[in-house]
């Protein structure tokens, strides 16, 4: 083994700075290093590409099967126009939940996320990097069950683009309960159960398995409290039965909608905050 | 700019800061106390009233037994643990009210962790932590490759850290934390299981960091061989407390006449005798040493009496320059 300990190439010039060798604006260097995680997450997740193909394959054959239980022993359109929409959420919301948590409590056991900490960058943020490389995965999924789904039984899935806001509210939605779980999981390690439970009765009550219309008054109106209910319902609305924004505003879902995924977006950034401090409190960071 | 740093003009978090390091510290330590509460009001003082002063381009070891508080002082300066009290300065940046700037001074390596993704390979991990702490792909990619010569990592660089052996790992470990340059560098038992010549290359890795390059490296290890060799300056803390901070040779220095080696035929076992509590006894080949420090004559003549009686004959006494091991032995006696 080599003992040479010299530096071999030359210094680059430091094209980095501006004109007056003033360093470039913080907001590049952190969009690049939140664009760094969802980089490395994606390189995480080509690595392990047989499993990333295994949930895929899993997801995509849950719907059908799914219908296939609801409806008898048929898939009927009926049951299927209703549901496959909030469903397309389920696999955003599930890979959001479970990915965030998991790595984050095994980059605390290997010592990642102290090293994550060197930053200057706030880890919450850098926790959003992460996000965006789940929901491209949980989008993959969600575009082959959507295409495949609405082919085999010739539905139309139009594509409006005034669908783009419930569904970026959506994220938002989903990205502020992982924040919210994540937090949790840096002061509860054992939270890996009751985030499978939370998203259970997520995935039950949302509309994605059953249509909303089935559950009574006061069950509808309890899951809209839980994440993506107000935002599959907003989709529907303006996708499906192209309604336009300005109705959905006028009939309340839309300023829910808006308010949910506002306070929730907070409050994950807040309870991931609040923990992370905590953690540096106790020295609990691994 | 750091007063000490000749750095290599390469893409370095300094270049990154907007403002230079303030003073001519590379860190300071002030008041620094860590109280863990366990359970109903028990508290663990791991870090107590420490206060440390270094200037640049100086290796300091930071010394002590298991549970002294190294970790918990290595974690705090580079803000991963909150202390309960005092400040943490980096080149003469405030951890705590300035952590964007300050962490940029500060490149670890901490003990026991993986510190890198072992799915990811080398050439990977340099650039997420380069990225990490806000440089672009231009800047790093000409460091990475260097840290990868250097270190003889280039050939594997494409490969997954996890297939690596673990001084190949902990060469990944090194090189992420200084993909950024920066100028200061924590290493928490940086040796700690590896073969004797990985350590070899990592101890020649940090003279070169510190001579060449100017850095400042704060360095936990038990082993004091190292720390001597490597270190200019040695802080010893135990049960969280400063016990001394001073450079090696004037450590070394005030225990110069009072250390003495004595060679006996036969084979002696310190435990079974309290009397040699605070000396070192090696056995080998039907001989023994025992090494330790005598401060007086009578203490020496007392000694020899004590060995006389086990009927074993003695071979020689000598005074001997001391080592770090006999100083560190004999400070954590004294405190005791």
């Amino acid at each position: 083994m080599s003992t040479t300990t010299a530096f071999h190439s030359k210094p680059p010039h430091t094209g980095e700075q501006g004109a007056e060798g003033r360093p470039g604006p913080w907001v590049v260097a952190a969009t690049r290093a939140v664009l760094n995680e969802t980089q490395k997450s994606l390189w995480l997740l080509w690595g392990h590409r047989i499993v990333v193909l295994l949930e895929i394959l899993s997801f995509v054959a849950f719907y059908p099967f799914l219908q296939f239980v609801i409806g008898n022993g048929t898939i009927q359109r009926a049951l299927v126009l209703p549901t496959l929409l909030p469903f397309l959420a389920v696999p955003l919301l599930y890979l959001a939940i479970l990915k965030l948590v998991s790595d984050l409590l095994e980059e605390v056991n290997s010592g990642t996320f102290e090293q994550m900490h060197l930053s200057p960058f706030a880890p919450a943020s850098l926790l959003v990097g992460r996000l965006l490389a789940i929901f491209l995965e949980g989008a993959l999924i969600a575009v082959v069950i959507g295409v495949g789904m609405s082919s085999l039984l010739r539905i139309s899935i139009p594509l409006r683009p005034a669908g783009l806001l419930p569904a970026a509210l959506t994220l938002i939605d989903i990205a502020g309960f992982a924040l919210l779980l994540g937090g949790l999981a840096l002061s509860l390690p054992q939270i890996g159960a009751i985030a499978h439970l939370f998203s259970g009765l997520i995935f039950l009550l949302n509309g994605a398995f059953f249509p909303l219309e089935w559950f009574p008054g006061w069950m509808q109106t309890l899951a809209r409290f839980l994440p993506t209910t107000l935002g599959v319902e907003a989709m529907r609305q303006v996708v499906m039965q192209g309604q336009s924004l300005g109705s959905v505003w006028a009939d309340g879902t839309m300023p829910w909608l808006i308010i949910h995924a506002a306070l929730l977006a907070i409050l994950g950034w807040l309870v991931f905050l609040l923990n992370d401090r905590r953690a540096r409190r106790l020295g609990t960071l691994r | 700019m750091f007063p000490t740093m000749k750095g290599d003009g390469l893409g370095t978090a300094r270049q990154l800061d907007r403002e230079p390091a303030r003073g001519t510290l590379a860190f300071e330590l002030t008041n620094l106390s860590k109280v863990y509460r366990r359970g109903k009001g028990t508290a663990v003082h791991a870090v107590d009233d420490l206060n440390l002063s270094v200037p640049g381009g100086q290796v300091v070891g930071l010394l002590g037994p298991n549970g002294a508080g190294k970790t918990t002082t290595i974690k705090m300066m580079c803000g991963l643990v909150t202390p309960t009290e005092g400040r943490v300065h980096l080149n003469g940046y405030d951890v705590a009210r300035e952590r964007p700037l300050a962490v940029r001074q500060v490149g670890a390596v901490l003990e026991g962790a993986r510190n890198v993704y072992w799915s990811l390979s080398a050439w990977q991990n340099l650039l997420y932590f380069g990225r990490l702490k806000g440089l672009s792909r231009r800047l790093i990619v000409p460091r990475a490759e260097s840290l990868l010569r250097s270190l003889d990592l280039w050939k594997q660089r494409h490969q997954a850290v996890g297939s690596y052996s673990r001084g190949m790992q902990q060469k990944v470990a090194i090189a992420a934390a200084l993909i950024t340059d920066p100028p200061i560098l924590l290493l928490d038992e940086p040796t700690i299981g590896l073969d004797v010549q990985t350590a070899r290359t990592v101890k020649d890795w940090i003279a070169r960091l510190v001579h060449e390059e100017g850095k400042t490296i704060v360095l936990t290890t038990h082993q004091l061989a190292l720390a001597q060799e490597l270190c200019d300056r040695i802080a010893i803390i135990h049960r969280g407390r400063l016990l001394t901070d001073l450079p090696v040779r004037e450590l070394l220095a005030r225990f110069r006449q009072e250390t003495y080696e004595i060679r006996l035929g036969g084979s002696l076992a310190s435990s079974t005798f309290p009397w040699l509590d605070g000396f070192s006894v090696t056995s080998e080949d039907s001989e023994s040493l025992i090494r330790g420090p005598i401060p007086d004559q009578e203490r020496l003549y007392d000694l020899l009496a004590q060995l006389r009686a086990q009927h074993l004959p003695l071979i020689a006494v000598e005074p001997v320059e001391p080592n770090l091991e006999d100083v560190f032995v004999q400070i954590l006696k004294e405190r005791e």
